[in-house]
C-alpha cells in the first residue's frame, strides 16, 4: 500500500492534533480518541505498524509528562532569556512566556511565581462602560467570513461586536458563499485574529478585554461554523470623530458615525 | 518515540491552534516564539523545531488532499462511521473529515448553527440601565441574537440569570446560547441566542428580565 506524501502528512498532522487534545484534556474517554487511529487504518491511510505506534503515543499522552531535567547550561540560557523578556516586553507577553515555560515544565510553580513578581506593572484596565450612548449598526457586508455587526459607544469606551461564519461544503464539493459575503473565494480570516480599532481623528484605542464563543472542530474545513465575539476598547470615541475603521486580519470595515 | 515532554506540550499548543480554525495570527506568533525559545535554550533541536514550524504553517490553509482519496476509500469511510457507536463516533468522524474521507454532506446528523446567516441587525432604543442594558438584536435566518450588557444589579446578585423574549404575535422563544457572562467589571457584554427567528409579521420584540419588561426593540 502506498500512501501519497501529502495525504501521509495530513494524517500525521491530524493525529498530532488528536494527541494534543488528549494531552490537554487527559481524556477520560480513550475509546473516543483512539477511534481516530482505527478509522484511518480501516480506510488504508495508516499502515498497521504506524497505527500501533500512534496507539502507544496516545496511551502515553493520557498521563502528564515528567518535569524536564535541565542541564546547568540550559538553565543559564533560560535565565538570560527570561531576564530579557522581563526588561523589554509588555506584561502580557511576559505572562504568556511564563505560562509557556510552565506548560513545557521548564520552570516549576515556585519559579514561575518568582518570575511573575518581576513582570512590568499591569495597565489600569478598570474602565467602566456605565452609560451606553449610542449603538451604530455595522456595514451590511461580510469580508472573508467576518462581519462587524455593531459598535456600542459608551461614555468611557467602545464595544465592537463581530460575527464570523463559514458555510459548510455542499454536495458539489464547493463552499457556497454566504449571502452577505463581499469577497467570495478569498481566504477567510481567523475569528480569533486581533481586532484593531482606529478613527479619523487619530485616537489611540487600547484593548480592555473581550470574549467570544463558537467555532467548528479542529482541522475540519467541511462543516459550517460560526463565532461571535466582542472586543472592548478605551477611551470613548471623541465627538469630533466621523468614522471608525475596524480591521481584523486582511479585512477592513469603515463605519460612519 | 521517547517520552519527550516538549513534544507532548507542543502537541497541546498545536491542537489549540488547530481549533482556531483557521489558525489566528496570534496563535501563529505564539507558536513561532515558543519554538524559537525552545531551540535557543537548547531543549529541542533544529530538526524538530522545523518540523513543528511546517506543521503549524499547514494549519493555515485547506490542504486539498481530498482529491488524492479514491471513491472506494470514501465509501469505506462512510460505512465505517455507520458502524460506530456514539462514543467512538466523534474521534473517527473528526479524523475522517479532516483527511477529506468524509464531507459535511456525507453526514446524516448535520447540525447547522442557528446563527450561520445574518439577515439584518437592529439597534435597541436607549433605555434606563437596570439589571441589563440591551444594545441591539441580530436577526439570523433561523434565530435571533440579543446583545446586552450585564448591569450593576445583576452583578451584585451573583446569580447569572437570562433575559427572555416575547413579541407582539405571542411567539414562544427558546434560549439556545449564551450568555458570555463576565462578572469582574460592569456592565460587561453578553450575547443570548433564541430560536426561532421572529416571524416577518412581528413588529417588535420585548426583552424581559425576571419577567419584567426592559425594552421593546422594533423589528420593522
Amino acid at each position: 500500500m502506498s500512501i501519497p506524501e501529502p495525504l501521509r502528512q495530513r494524517v500525521d498532522d491530524v493525529l498530532w492534533v488528536e494527541l494534543g487534545r488528549i494531552a490537554d484534556e487527559r481524556s477520560s474517554h480513550p475509546a473516543a480518541t483512539t477511534d481516530a487511529i482505527d478509522a484511518l487504518e480501516h480506510i488504508g491511510l495508516l499502515e498497521p505498524a504506524d497505527a500501533e505506534m500512534w496507539r502507544g503515543r496516545f496511551a502515553e499522552a493520557t498521563t502528564p509528562p515528567d518535569p524536564m531535567e535541565l542541564t546547568a547550561e540550559v538553565r543559564e540560557r533560560l535565565h538570560t532569556y527570561l531576564t530579557t523578556v522581563m526588561a523589554e516586553e509588555s506584561r502580557d507577553v511576559g505572562a504568556a512566556v511564563l505560562s509557556d515555560m510552565n506548560e513545557f515544565r521548564l520552570l516549576d510553580p515556585a519559579e514561575v511565581s518568582a518570575w511573575y513578581k518581576l513582570l512590568p506593572p499591569a495597565e489600569d484596565r478598570n474602565v467602566r462602560l456605565v452609560q451606553l450612548e449610542r449603538t451604530v449598526i455595522g456595514p451590511a457586508g461580510r469580508r472573508r467570513g467576518a462581519r462587524i455587526v455593531t459598535v456600542d459607544l459608551f461614555d468611557h469606551g467602545v464595544a465592537v461586536r463581530m460575527h464570523w461564519a463559514r458555510p459548510g461544503r455542499d454536495d458539489t464539493d464547493r463552499f457556497p458563499p454566504l449571502p452577505d459575503e463581499l469577497e467570495p473565494g478569498a481566504r477567510p480570516v481567523s475569528p480569533l485574529d486581533r481586532l484593531r480599532l482606529q478613527d479619523d481623528v487619530g485616537t489611540v484605542y487600547r484593548v480592555l478585554g473581550g470574549g467570544g464563543s463558537g467555532g467548528g472542530g479542529p482541522l475540519n474545513w467541511d462543516a459550517p461554523a460560526t463565532y461571535v465575539r466582542v472586543d472592548v476598547f478605551a477611551p470613548h470615541v471623541p465627538e469630533a470623530a466621523r468614522q471608525l475603521v475596524v480591521r481584523i486580519g486582511e479585512s477592513t470595515f469603515e463605519i460612519a458615525l | 518515540m521517547s517520552r519527550d515532554p516538549v513534544v507532548y506540550s507542543l502537541a497541546e499548543q498545536y491542537a489549540a491552534g488547530a481549533s482556531d480554525h483557521p489558525i489566528s495570527e496570534q496563535s501563529r506568533r505564539n507558536a513561532s516564539r515558543t519554538l524559537a525559545v525552545l531551540e535557543a535554550i537548547g531543549v529541542t533541536d533544529a530538526e524538530t523545531a522545523a518540523e513543528w514550524r511546517a506543521r503549524i504553517e499547514r494549519l493555515g490553509s485547506d490542504p486539498g488532499e481530498r482529491a488524492l482519496l479514491s471513491a472506494g476509500q470514501r465509501a469505506l469511510a462512510r460505512r465505517y462511521l455507520a458502524t460506530r457507536g456514539p462514543q467512538g463516533k466523534l474521534g473517527a468522524r473528526r479524523a475522517l473529515m479532516a483527511v477529506g474521507a468524509l464531507t459535511w454532506s456525507d453526514l446524516t446528523e448535520r447540525r447547522e448553527p442557528h446563527t450561520l446567516v445574518v439577515d439584518r441587525v437592529v439597534a435597541a432604543p436607549r433605555h434606563a440601565p437596570s439589571a441589563i442594558i440591551v444594545s441591539s438584536a441580530v436577526l439570523y435566518e433561523r434565530a435571533i441574537g440579543l446583545h446586552w450588557y450585564l448591569g450593576q444589579e445583576s452583578w451584585r446578585a451573583m446569580t447569572p440569570r437570562l433575559p427572555s423574549l416575547v413579541d407582539d404575535l405571542g411567539t414562544s422563544y427558546l434560549h439556545v446560547g449564551g450568555p458570555a457572562l463576565r462578572a469582574e467589571r460592569y456592565p460587561w457584554p453578553a450575547t443570548s441566542v433564541f430560536t426561532p427567528a421572529p416571524p416577518s409579521a412581528a413588529a417588535f420584540i420585548e426583552v424581559r428580565w425576571d419577567e419584567q419588561p426592559v425594552v421593546r426593540v422594533r423589528l420593522r
